[in-house]
C-alpha cells in the first residue's frame, strides 16, 4: 500500500508498517519535511486532543509519536539496544535508505519491496499488528512523561544534535547553530557557537532553547562596525515549534561570544534553563501568538538598530509581524500585524529592493507575497497589504515550495520546488514603477527532496553561485545561474538540509551544512582557488 | 591447509566481490523515470539501427532518456510501454551508469552509437546501440573530456556542435576524430545556448542575449545576428554606426524599437549645450536622464525650466527670487514638506547593488532613469529548432513567452504587419497592441521540435501535410504552432487554398478553423477587501458588487469570446478606484494650481485617462488642516496630469465598515492645492481609476499607450479601459432608488445596462445592494474602495496536448514519425502524444515512468 508516513501517523487509515519502517531508518529522519506535512495537514490531528495540556509548552507534536515509533522499533529489530536512543549510527543504512525515500516521494510499493530486506519488512508488519493496541498505550506513558520534561537532562555535550537553524555573527567568526532536540533526549533544545576559524564549537557557550527549533538570526545591538575584529554585541532571535514561542537571547562582544538571556528570565521551575520571562512569548493563547508550528522568519531593517520580524507559522498559515528594539535590555518588541494564509508555508525572506515579503508554500503551488504600509491610524501605524499569489508551476502532488534565497543583488530569488524538483528562478527585480516584476524566469531540475538554498558571489568574474541541498539525494548541486546549468555537485556524509553561507575575514566564502541525522556540521569551501572547493573538508562533529 | 588458504583467498575475493556489489548498491538506484533531462530518439528494424527519415514508424522508436542524480541513461520503448533493465542483477529497472549528468545527447544512427555530454565532469560519453537489437543492452564506450560545459550538442551530419554558454563559444568535432581529436573552437559571442542547422546555415540562440547568431554551416564563420527583441536590447548594432543598444543616441531605452536616426532629436541627443551649462547632451550633462530627454535644464533648477512654478505670476529670470541669485522659484511655507526628491539609483553616485560598479558604469543602468542597478533576470534561455522543411526557424524566449520566427532564407525576423493577415495570423488584439513580433504562448516554452502532420481535407487526394513547431509548456500542455505559408499536399504543391500564416494550430483537427479559441475560468475568482480574500458562496454576498454568480458552467460571470485567438493565459484583477499600475507615486510637483509635474513619471503608459482622480496628502499649511483630497484629471500628457482646481473633494474611502452608511456629503468640496504648501519634487500622491480598474498580469492596462510629440496616443481600448457599474436613475419622487431584489439576480430590470466588452469576454458589474429591513427598503450600496475581483483565465486556445506534465524538459520527434515524446521532469515520465489528434497514447495508461 502506497501510503505516506503522515498519514499514517495522522489517520491511521493506512497500513502501520511503513510507520514503522520509517521507523527503522531512523538516520534519514527529514528535520522538518515530513514534520512539517504532518502538522499542516487538515486532518484531524489526535495528537492534540490527547496531549494539549494547560501549558501549551509542553504540548504533543508529531515528532514525539514519531520518537516514540523509533525507539520502539529500534528494540524490536535490535538495531543496538546499547546505542542511546535516536542517536543515528547506520546497521542496516544502505539496505534500509530506500525506504526513506519511499516515505518521502512516494516511490511505488514495489519499489520499496525490492529495495528492502522483505523478510524484515513481513516481520516488522506483524509485530506491529501485534503491539499495535500496546504502543498506543506506551504513547500515552510518554506523553505524560514528555509533558512533565520529568527525569530529563540537561544537554551537555559539545556538538548540537539534529542542527537545523544556523545564524552568523556580523564578523563571520562565529556561526551560532540551534539543536532541535528532535528525539527528547534532554530537556531542551540548545544554541552553541561554532568557531568558524578552527570550524569547533566552542565548550560552554550555549543556551538552552525549547525544542523544534524554527529560524533563527542576529540581531546587532551595538554600534560596533560590523568590519571589527571583534564580534559585535547583538540579540538571538530563534523560534521553537515544541512550544509555538520565540525565544531571545544576548549574544556578547566577548571575544568569543557568550549567549544568555539574563539569568535573572530564567524560568521560575528552573528544571528547564530556557529563556523566559521578557526573552519568551509567542505561545498560542497568549497576547501575541508568534503562530503554530512557527517555522521560519526574516528581518527587515527600519531603522538604527531597530527591526521588523516577520514569522511564519506552518501549521495555522499565520504570519505574524512585530518590530524589535534589540538595544535595551529587556529586548523591547511591538506587535504590529498579523495574518493568516493557508497552512504549509515554509519559508520567507525579505526584498530590500522592493520591500516584498515572499513566503515558500508546501501545498500551493504559489508563492505568497506583502508588503508593510503605514496607515493614519495611530494605534495600528503599519498594516501588512496581501499581494495577489504569483503562480507557479503545478503539478499532480501536493509537495512544493521549501526553501529560497536572493540573488546577492536581490534581484533574483531562488526557490526550491518539490513538484517537480527543481530550482525556480523568479525575478523580482523592480520595474521602472519600483514595482517587482514578480515572474518565474526558470525552472531548473533537481534531484529529489531540495531542502535549502544559498548564494555565494563565488562564480567566474564574481558571479553568484547558488548552492541547493536535496535532502534524499546527500548532496548539494551548485547552479550556475549565468549557464542556467549545474557546474558541480557535491557529495555530502548524509542528508542535508539546511545551509548557512558565510564570509570569513580570513578563510573566505564558506558554507556551513547541517547534517540533521548524524549531529554534524559539514564545512565546505567556496572561495575559488582555495584547496578543496566544492568538498566537503571538515566536519564538526560530536566528540567520540 | 593449503584448503584452508584456498578458502581464505577465496573468502577474500568473495568479499571483494561482495563490497563491489555493495558499492554499487550504496548509491540510489536509478533510472529512467527519476530526474530525466533530456531525451534521443532512435530507429531500430531487423536491420540494426536506422536514419530516423527512414524509420518505419513509431512503432521501431526507442528512447534514450538521460537523468538521475549521479547520471544515469536509460532506454524506453514508449510504443511497447516498457522500459529496458539495463542491470537485471539489481532489483527494479535500472540505467546505464554515466560519471556524469547527462545534458544532450545525439544520436549517431549511421554509426550505431549516440553521443552525450555530461554535465559536472565536462565529458562526452560516446555509447554503443549496435547491442540493443541483439541483447537490450547499452554500452559505455569511451569519454572525451572537454575544457568547458556543453549546455547543448547536435549531430549535423558526421560533425559534433556544441555550444559553451560560459566561454561565448561553438565547439566542433568530426566524428571520424572521436575520442583522440581535439574539438575546434569558435568565438561567436554572447552566451551561446542551443543550436539548429538548415539552408546551410547553423543558428545559435542564447542564453542572455536577445539575438540568433548565425553561422556558415562548413567554416563556423558567423554570418550575422539576428535580433528578435527590441532594437535598443538585443545585443546588436542595428544600423551598423559602431554604437550597440544604451550607446547608441538613438535609443532612449531598453524598449525603443529602432537604433536609427529619430525624426526628431531630443535636447539630450542634438549635440548643443542647449542649457548652456557648458555640458552637452547625454551623458555629459547631469540634466539628461537620457538620449531620449528632451530637456537639459534640469539639474540648474526651476529658475530656467520656462515655468512660473510657484504661482505669482513671473517666470524664470522674472521671478524675484531668481533674480535674487536664488536657484529656485519656491518660497516654502510653514508647514510645508522639505523633503527633496528621492535620489534615482542610477545617478545618486552610490554603488547600489555593491558589484564595484556605480551609476552608469553599472552596465544594469540603461541610462540615468532606470530604476535600479540591480538586474532583472530577463534572460530569454531561448530555445530553437528549425521545420522539417527547412524554410523556418523558431526561436522561443522563456522571459516573454514568446516564439519568433525567422526566415532562413532572407535570414530576417518575421515580423507582422499592422493591417496584415500574413506573415502572422493576427487575431490577438492584445499581441497587436503590445507590438508583439511573435506568437505568444499561453505558458512558459521548456521545450519544442519540428513535427509534420497530414490530414486529408475529403478525399485521398486531398491530403495535405504541414510541418508546425510542438511547443511543450510548463503544466499547460502542447502547441502546434504552424509556419506554412502557404497549404501544400503531400507532393509538397501548393494546394491552392487560401495561404496559411503563422498562428497556433486548434486542437481540434490540423486544419480546421480554431473552433475552440474561447477562453475560460477554470477556478472560482476570488474577492479581496482591504487586501483580505474573502470566503465566497455560489451567491456572492449582496453587498459586493460582482459579475454574476459564482458557478463554472457561466465561467464565473464572464461571457468569453469564441470568436477571436488570444493566448494569454493571466489574472485579470478589477480593483474599485484602483490605483493604476505605478500610479503610487514621490517626487511630483505642483507647477501651478492646475499643473501636477512629475519628470520620472510616463503618464501615457501608466494608462492614466481623464476621469481619473489624483488622490494626495495636503500639509497643514495656511491654514488648512493636514487632509487626504482629490481631484479629477482633466487632461493627460506625457508627464503632466492637468486637474480641474474646481473638482477638489475630501477623500474619504468607503470601506465595508461604513459602507451601509455612507453619505455622498462626506466628500466634502475642497479649495485648488496650494502649490507653496508643496516642495518641488516632493508630491507624494496616487492616481486612481475613476471606476473599476482592469489591469491583466500579463497585458498590464488596457488603456496603456505612447508618448508622441508632448502629447498621448490615442486609447486603442477605451471602452474596455475601465469598469462601469449601473448608476441608478433618478426617481421622479425623489426617493432613491428601490432594487427588485437584492441579491440581485441579473441585472436588475430597472437599472440602464452597462455591457463591458473585453478583448476575451464580455460582462456585466451588478452594484452591491442591501436588502430590505423591517420599514428600510433596499437599496444600492456604493462600491468598496479597493475591492478587487480576480479572475485567472486560460488562453484562449485549448492546447493540443491536453497534459505532457510540469516540467516537460526535453522533446523529441522524427519526420515520418506520428507522434512526438515528452520527457516531464516533474513526475519521471514520457509522455506520446499522437499528433493528429492532440492525444496521449496509449490513452488507457499513465504515462510510461
Amino acid at each position: 500500500m502506497n501510503c505516506p508516513i503522515h498519514d499514517s501517523a495522522i489517520n491511521g487509515s493506512c497500513d502501520a508498517p511503513l510507520v514503522t519502517d520509517q521507523a527503522r531508518t531512523s538516520t534519514t529522519v527529514a528535520p522538518w519535511d515530513k514534520f512539517a506535512t504532518v502538522a499542516a495537514n487538515r486532518a484531524p490531528k489526535p495528537w492534540r486532543t490527547m496531549t494539549r495540556s494547560d501549558s501549551a509548552r509542553h504540548e504533543m507534536k508529531p515528532g514525539i509519536l514519531k520518537t516514540f515509533l523509533e525507539r520502539r522499533a529500534t528494540t524490536d529489530t535490535s538495531v543496538g539496544s546499547d546505542m542511546p536512543i535516536g542517536v543515528p549510527d547506520a546497521p542496516g543504512r544502505v539496505g534500509e535508505r530506500p525506504l526513506t525515500r519511499f516515505v518521502g516521494s512516494a516511490l511505488s510499493a514495489q519499489d520499496l519491496v525490492f529495495s528492502v530486506d522483505r523478510r524484515r519488512f513481513v516481520s516488522v508488519l506483524h509485530r506491529w499488528r501485534q503491539a499495535q493496541a500496546c504502543l498506543l498505550a506506551l504513547l500515552a506513558l510518554s506523553l505524560a512523561a514528555c509533558n512533565a520534561n520529568g527525569g530529563l537532562a540537561a544537554d551537555k555535550l559539545t556538538f548540537v544534535r539534529y542542527p537545523l537553524a544556523m545564524t552568523a555573527d556580523a564578523t563571520a567568526k562565529w556561526l551560532l547553530v540551534a539543536g532541535t532536540n528532535f528525539d527528547r533526549m534532554y530537556r531542551s533544545g540548545v544554541v552553541r557557537v561554532l568557531d568558524t576559524t578552527t570550524d569547533q564549537f566552542v565548550p560552554g557557550h550555549q543556551v538552552e532553547i525549547p525544542g523544534f527549533a524554527g529560524g533563527m538570526v542576529l540581531l546587532p545591538s551595538d554600534a560596533t562596525p560590523p568590519a571589527s575584529p571583534a564580534p559585535s554585541a547583538s540579540l538571538g532571535l530563534v523560534l521553537a515549534r515544541e512550544d509555538d514561542s520565540l525565544s531571545a537571547f544576548h549574544v556578547s562582544a566577548d571575544v568569543t561570544p557568550t549567549l544568555n538571556c539574563n539569568e535573572g528570565d530564567a524560568s521560575p521551575e528552573g528544571t528547564d534553563g530556557r529563556c523566559a520571562g521578557d526573552y519568551h512569548f509567542g505561545a498560542v493563547g497568549t497576547d501575541f501568538p508568534v503562530g503554530d508550528d512557527p517555522l521560519d522568519l526574516a528581518v527587515e531593517p527600519v531603522g538604527q538598530h531597530h527591526y521588523r520580524v516577520h514569522i511564519i507559522g506552518t501549521n495555522n498559515g499565520q504570519v505574524s509581524i512585530f518590530d524589535v528594539d534589540p538595544t535595551v535590555t529587556p529586548p523591547k518588541f511591538t506587535p504590529i500585524d498579523s495574518f493568516i494564509l493557508d497552512a504549509g508555508l515554509q519559508t520567507i525572506r525579505y526584498s530590500p529592493l522592493t520591500g516584498r515579503l515572499y513566503i515558500s508554500d508546501a501545498h500551493l503551488p504559489q508563492l505568497h507575497n506583502y508588503h508593510m504600509e503605514a496607515t493614519t491610524d495611530p494605534s495600528h501605524p503599519w498594516r501588512a497589504v496581501l499581494e495577489p499569489a504569483i503562480n507557479l508551476p503545478a503539478s499532480t502532488a501536493i509537495n512544493y515550495g521549501r526553501g529560497m534565497a536572493l540573488s546577492s543583488d536581490g534581484a533574483t530569488l531562488y526557490v526550491t520546488w518539490r513538484s517537480p524538483n527543481s530550482i525556480l528562478i523568479l525575478d523580482i527585480s523592480p520595474d521602472a514603477d519600483g514595482v517587482p516584476r514578480n515572474r518565474v524566469a526558470d525552472m531548473i531540475p533537481l534531484s529529489p527532496g531540495p531542502a535549502q538554498v544559498a548564494v555565494a558571489p563565488v562564480g567566474p568574474q564574481g558571479r553568484d553561485l547558488v548552492y541547493a541541498a536535496c535532502f534524499d539525494t546527500d548532496r548539494i548541486w551548485v547552479l550556475d545561474p549565468f549557464q542556467r546549468a549545474f557546474t558541480t555537485q557535491i557529495q555530502m556524509p548524509n542528508a542535508v538540509y539546511s545551509l548557512r553561507v558565510i564570509q570569513h575575514p580570513d578563510q573566505g566564502w564558506k558554507l556551513y551544512a547541517a547534517l540533521f541525522n548524524l549531529h554534524e556540521i559539514a564545512v565546505i569551501p567556496l572561495q575559488p582557488g582555495v584547496a578543496g572547493q566544492h568538498t566537503v573538508t571538515h566536519v564538526a562533529e560530536p566528540t567520540p | 591447509m593449503i584448503l584452508q588458504r584456498t578458502l581464505g583467498k577465496f573468502s577474500v575475493l568473495a568479499w571483494l566481490v561482495a563490497a563491489a556489489a555493495c558499492t554499487t548498491t550504496t548509491t540510489p538506484l536509478q533510472h529512467g523515470s527519476t530526474t530525466p533531462r533530456t531525451l534521443g530518439l532512435f530507429c531500430v528494424t531487423n536491420s540494426g539501427v536506422q536514419l530516423m527519415d527512414s524509420c518505419p514508424g513509431d512503432a521501431n522508436v526507442l528512447a534514450l532518456v538521460g537523468g538521475g542524480s549521479s547520471g544515469t541513461i536509460s532506454l524506453a520503448n514508449p510504443d511497447a510501454y516498457q522500459w529496458i533493465d539495463q542491470d537485471p542483477a539489481i532489483p527494479g529497472f535500472n540505467g546505464l551508469r554515466v560519471p556524469g549528468v547527462p545534458g544532450a545527447i545525439a544520436v549517431d544512427a549511421k554509426n550505431s552509437v549516440a553521443y552525450v555530454t555530461l554535465h559536472l565532469v565536462n565529458e562526452i560519453q560516446r555509447i554503443d546501440l549496435s547491442r540493443v537489437l541483439t541483447t537490450k543492452y547499452l554500452a559505455r564506450l569511451e569519454t572525451l573530456a572537454l575544457g568547458f560545459d556543453p549546455q547543448d550538442m547536435i549531430l549535423d551530419d558526421d560533425q559534433l556542435l556544441l555550444t559553451d554558454t560560459a566561454g561565448g563559444q561553438v565547439w566542433s568535432l568530426a566524428t571520424a576524430d572521436y575520442p583522440t581529436g581535439q574539438p575546434h573552437a569558435v568565438q561567436v559571442g554572447g552566451s551561446p545556448a542551443h543550436m539548429t542547422v538548415t539552408q546551410g546555415k547553423i543558428y545559435v540562440s542564447h542564453v542572455h542575449e536577445r539575438h540568433v547568431t548565425v553561422l556558415d554551416r562548413k567554416t563556423l564563420k558567423v554570418l550575422t545576428r539576428i535580433g528578435f527583441g527590441p532594437p535598443c536590447s538585443d545585443g546588436i548594432d542595428n544600423d551598423g554606426d559602431g554604437q550597440i543598444d544604451r550607446n547608441d543616441s538613438s535609443c532612449t531605452n531598453a524598449e525603443d524599437g529602432s537604433e536609427g536616426k529619430a525624426a526628431v532629436i531630443a535636447a539630450c541627443a542634438n549635440g548643443i549645450d542647449d542649457d548652456g551649462d557648458g555640458q552637452t547632451d547625454y551623458p555629459n550633462d547631469l540634466g539628461c536622464s537620457g538620449f531620449g530627454d528632451n530637456d537639459e535644464w534640469n539639474d540648474l533648477g526651476t529658475c530656467h525650466d520656462g515655468l512660473d512654478n510657484n504661482g505669482d505670476g513671473k517666470t524664470d529670470a522674472d521671478d524675484v527670487l531668481c533674480q535674487a541669485g536664488g536657484s529656485t522659484e519656491w518660497t516654502l511655507l510653514a508647514g510645508a514638506a522639505q523633503l527633496p526628491g528621492p535620489a534615482r539609483p542610477c545617478a545618486n553616485g552610490i554603488d547600489d547593488d555593491g558589484d564595484g560598479k556605480t551609476d552608469l558604469d553599472d552596465d544594469t543602468c540603461y541610462n540615468r532613469d532606470t530604476p535600479g542597478e540591480s538586474q532583472g533576470d530577463e534572460a530569454p534561455s531561448a530555445l530553437i529548432t528549425a521545420t522539417f522543411d527547412g524554410n523556418f526557424v523558431a526561436v522561443a524566449d522563456k522571459a516573454t513567452r514568446i516564439l519568433y520566427w525567422i526566415d532562413p532564407m532572407l535570414d530576417q525576423l518575421m515580423v507582422p504587419q499592422p493591417g496584415a493577415t500574413t506573415p502572422f495570423a493576427r487575431a490577438s488584439l492584445l499581441d497587436a497592441k503590445q507590438q508583439v513580433r511573435g506568437v505568444t504562448l499561453p505558458g512558459l516554452p521548456e521545450s519544442m521540435v519540428p513535427v509534420r502532420l497530414t490530414a486529408s481535407l475529403g478525399t485521398p487526394a486531398q491530403v495535405v501535410s504541414m510541418t508546425p513547431i510542438a511547443v511543450a509548456l510548463a503544466g499547460a500542455g502542447m502547441v502546434l504552432v504552424r509556419p506554412q505559408l502557404v497549404e501544400l499536399d503531400v507532393a509538397g504543391n501548393p494546394t491552392g487554398n487560401t495561404p496559411i500564416s503563422i498562428g497556433l494550430v486548434p486542437s481540434a483537427g490540423p486544419f480546421s478553423l480554431p473552433v475552440d479559441a474561447s477562453a475560460t475560468v477554470p477556478n472560482r475568482p476570488t474577492l479581496l477587501i482591504a487586501n483580505q480574500i474573502q470566503e465566497m458562496p455560489v451567491n456572492v454576498p449582496a453587498q459586493y458588487a460582482n459579475f454574476g454568480d459564482l458557478t463554472r458552467t457561466t465561467n464565473f460571470g464572464l461571457l468569453v469570446n469564441d470568436q477571436t485567438i488570444e493566448h494569454r493565459t493571466e489574472t485579470w484583477s478589477f480593483t474599485q478606484m484602483g490605483i493604476l499600475p505605478g500610479g503610487a507615486r514621490f517626487g511630483g510637483t505642483w507647477q501651478t494650481v492646475e499643473r501636477l509635474y512629475d519628470d520620472r513619471a510616463d503618464f501615457c503608459e501608466m494608462g492614466v485617462l481623464p476621469g481619473d482622480w489624483v488622490v494626495t496628502q495636503q500639509p497643514a499649511c495656511q491654514g488648512q488642516p493636514a487632509q487626504v483630497v482629490r481631484y479629477a484629471i482633466a487632461e493627460v500628457l506625457p508627464r503632466t496630469l492637468r486637474i480641474d482646481p474646481n473638482s477638489g473633494v475630501l477623500d474619504v474611502p468607503i470601506t465595508a465598515a461604513n459602507q451601509a452608511n455612507w453619505q455622498g456629503k462626506d466628500e466634502s468640496a475642497v479649495p485648488a492645492p496650494v502649490i507653496g504648501c508643496y516642495a518641488p519634487s516632493s508630491l507624494k500622491y496616487q492616481v486612481r481609476a475613476k471606476q473599476w480598474l482592469p489591469v491583466g498580469s500579463r497585458t498590464g492596462v488596457l488603456s496603456s499607450r505612447h508618448a508622441a510629440g508632448g502629447q498621448c496616443t490615442s486609447v486603442e481600448f477605451a471602452a474596455a479601459a475601465r469598469v462601469m457599474e449601473p448608476q441608478a436613475p433618478g426617481d421622479v419622487s425623489g426617493k432613491s432608488f428601490v432594487p427588485s431584489a437584492c441579491p440581485m439576480i441579473g441585472l436588475d430590470a430597472n437599472l440602464p445596462a452597462t455591457p463591458y466588452v473585453h478583448p476575451m469576454f464580455t460582462a456585466q458589474l451588478l452594484p452591491g445592494c442591501a436588502p430590505q429591513l423591517d420599514a428600510t427598503p433596499a437599496r444600492l450600496l456604493p462600491p468598496i474602495r479597493d475591492a478587487r475581483w480576480q479572475f485567472g483565465l486560460v488562453a484562449g486556445f485549448t492546447p493540443r496536448g491536453s497534459d505532457v506534465g510540469a516540467a516537460p524538459v526535453a522533446a523529441g520527434s522524427g519526420l515520418p514519425l506520428a507522434r512526438a515524446y515528452f520527457i516531464d521532469e516533474g513526475q519521471g515520465a514520457i509522455y506520446t502524444i499522437d499528433l493528429a489528434s492532440g492525444v496521449r497514447v496509449p490513452s488507457d495508461k499513465v504515462p510510461l515512468q
